[in-house]
């Protein structure tokens, strides 16, 4: 990989963050008008609401705001939460220990199930087992992860009561911590997973038909051989990018299943903060998610370089 | 110019493209009626007649402050596909611009074009509307609009991978020497045969906004209480789930229903409108 590809790709990676910070402070801090205000409430007194905007630096101009706060982030720090009153720093490291365990197991179980699932498809394709894998990613895609969820809080934890419906003991708790995660992961996994067994089932079947496997079968390979030793490995390809355009869905569902299970994640965060008229923190953790999106898109064509040198001509 | 041989015959022997439209046409029949009016007024509520099972009165029941399960599924649906429509229509109307300009133009416009479509993919719609929420005010608007900014980079990079390779077509090529301006051949060559793909997308952006705007209301960000929608509806029935979980099934169904019926039509549209697509598909 050349160093320069890399440089340029890293460059607009800068440009992307600092693009993403800039429409942030404008949509949620330049426009919305006063945001002491919007956070007290109209009923606030005059010397309140001047001392909250004096807080705030509101008495500064938009440039010295922005750069105060985009400087802060750079530095670690994301401001101080009003309803909390301690650093969002802190509050965010808080939730990231549920919400980065959440994401990284619903990951793992998508692979688990797509994976396998996709192959198996496209290796017996047109059969009555490839039909029905097909048919059931095709409600899988239908099916609104938040009322999953639920139906899944219906079957496993008010009817049989084999897991909790809600809540999150903290990691002290130990194994109980991991079974309150246990249905909040499937419920994210689900539809992400339907659509990658649909993109590697389509992907393998792509990678079947070309020539080196055609030849692979021809030295003496059967068609299982073949598609694991040479054609599994190449329908990869694509299944990583939907998996990298998947993940901005990822974050987006945490945030609507923890607040279906009480989860206290980022998603839950933001929602507390919105309700609290919490502006730094809802600011703050939504600069962390984009931020964060923004990287893993980033750390994906990088990958994508790694496992296909063809692409690393291009831009 | 397109070639395909179209016959309604072959339509609909195409099962997912006969059930799908038949699902989504029985939506849209439904939306539309429950514009001209509901069997009872899904906003009024009747405390005495609260928490009811399935009735003659009310065939599916009513919520916990009494209001008619049914009405509220069926001015639901007509929530959830005039916001999905508009943000379809919404990305459409920038994106496919975005995507012909950039295809057209070529070099560095081209590239920051599309540099800047997939920096708006990075945002998904649930956190375009905690953004917009500030200036709009949670509402339909404010879930139309995150879902629509979302739909431009999908319908901006369809647009510009079509067109691009409609550059080097005979067509294109024989529009080009006879003189025809750039912004011509766009709209008179190159969009009519990038439709049909344009269509299927618009298709899948539907089913997708179903989804989004169920999300956002569920949350709270888009259509306010009283207005009634899936997502609401499935919001007001978590704290009631151990006690009548049919009003959870209700607004669920509806939402698998609708999405499933577009995605199929999508399948089926894209198998008979694209036949290069369904070989490579297998």
């Amino acid at each position: 990989m050349s160093l320069l590809w890399l440089a340029r790709r890293g460059l607009g990676l800068c440009l992307a963050l600092l693009a993403a910070s800039v429409i942030i402070f404008v949509l949620m801090d330049l426009l919305p008008g006063d945001p002491a205000e919007i956070m007290l409430g109209t009923s606030a007194r005059p010397d309140t609401l001047a001392a909250l905007r004096a807080e705030m630096g509101l008495d500064r101009s938009a440039w010295v705001r922005y750069a105060e706060w985009a400087g802060g982030l750079l530095r670690g720090d994301f401001g101080k939460s009003q309803t909390y009153a301690v650093p969002v720093a802190e509050l965010v490291g808080e939730r990231l220990v549920v919400t980065l365990p959440l994401a990284l197991i619903s990951l793992c179980l998508t692979l688990i199930i797509a994976l396998p699932l996709g192959a198996w498809a496209a290796a017996r394709r047109n059969s009555t087992t490839d039909t029905a894998i097909v048919a059931i990613t095709q409600l899988g895609v239908a099916i609104p992860n938040f009322w999953f969820a639920m139906m899944l809080v219906l079957l496993f934890a008010i009817s049989w009561r084999w897991l909790p419906s809600g809540g999150f003991p903290g990691w002290d708790a130990g194994p109980r911590a991991a079974l309150a995660l246990i249905l909040p992961a499937i419920a994210l996994a689900l539809p992400q997973a339907a659509i990658l067994t649909r993109v590697m089932r389509s992907s393998l079947l792509e990678t079947l038909s070309e020539d080196y496997v055609r030849t692979a079968r021809a030295k003496g390979l059967t068609r299982g051989e073949a598609l694991r030793r040479h054609a599994f490995r190449n329908a990869l390809i694509p299944v990583l990018t939907i998996l990298g355009l998947q993940f901005s869905f990822l974050i987006a569902g945490t945030v609507v299943i923890e607040n279906v299970f009480s989860l206290p994640g980022l998603g839950r965060l933001i929602f507390q903060a919105i309700n609290q008229r919490d502006l730094v923190v809802v600011r703050s953790v939504v600069m962390v998610l984009i931020a964060f999106i923004i990287t893993v898109n980033f750390v994906v064509d990088i990958a994508y370089a790694l496992v296909d040198p063809r692409l690393r001509g291009r831009g | 110019m397109t070639a395909h041989s179209f016959s309604v015959s072959r339509l609909f022997h195409h099962r997912s493209f006969a059930l799908g439209s038949a699902m989504t046409a029985c939506v849209i029949l439904v939306a539309l009626m429950a514009m001209i009016g509901t069997p009872q007024d899904p906003t009024a509520m009747d405390i005495a007649q609260k928490m009811q099972g399935p009735s003659e009165a009310h065939w599916l029941g009513t919520d916990r402050y009494g209001r008619d399960v049914l009405s509220m599924a069926m001015a639901g649906a007509t929530v959830s596909l005039a916001v999905s429509f508009a943000a379809v229509a919404f990305g459409i109307a920038f994106g496919v611009p975005l995507g012909l300009f950039a295809a057209m133009r070529g070099g560095a416009l081209d590239e920051a074009a599309m540099r800047i479509s997939d920096f708006i993919f990075a945002f998904p719609a649930l956190i375009t509307a905690i953004m917009l929420r500030e200036i709009f005010g949670p509402g339909a608007l404010n879930a139309m609009l995150a879902i629509g900014i979302f739909n431009v980079p999908v319908f901006a990079r369809v647009t510009y991978g079509a067109a691009l390779s409609m550059q080097t077509r005979d067509f294109v090529v024989a529009a080009r020497l006879s003189g025809k301006g750039e912004t011509r051949i766009a709209v008179d060559h190159i969009l009519p045969n990038i439709l049909p793909l344009l269509i299927v997308q618009a298709t899948i952006q539907l089913s997708l906004g179903i989804l989004a705007e169920a999300a956002l209301s569920y949350i709270g960000l888009g259509v306010q209480p009283p207005a009634p929608s899936w997502g609401r509806m499935l919001n007001d029935a978590q704290t009631l789930m151990a006690v009548a979980p049919r009003l959870a099934l209700v607004p669920g169904l509806c939402i698998v229903f609708t999405v499933l019926g577009l995605n199929l039509l999508g399948d089926g549209l894209r198998d008979l409108l694209d036949p290069r697509l369904k070989r490579r598909r297998g």
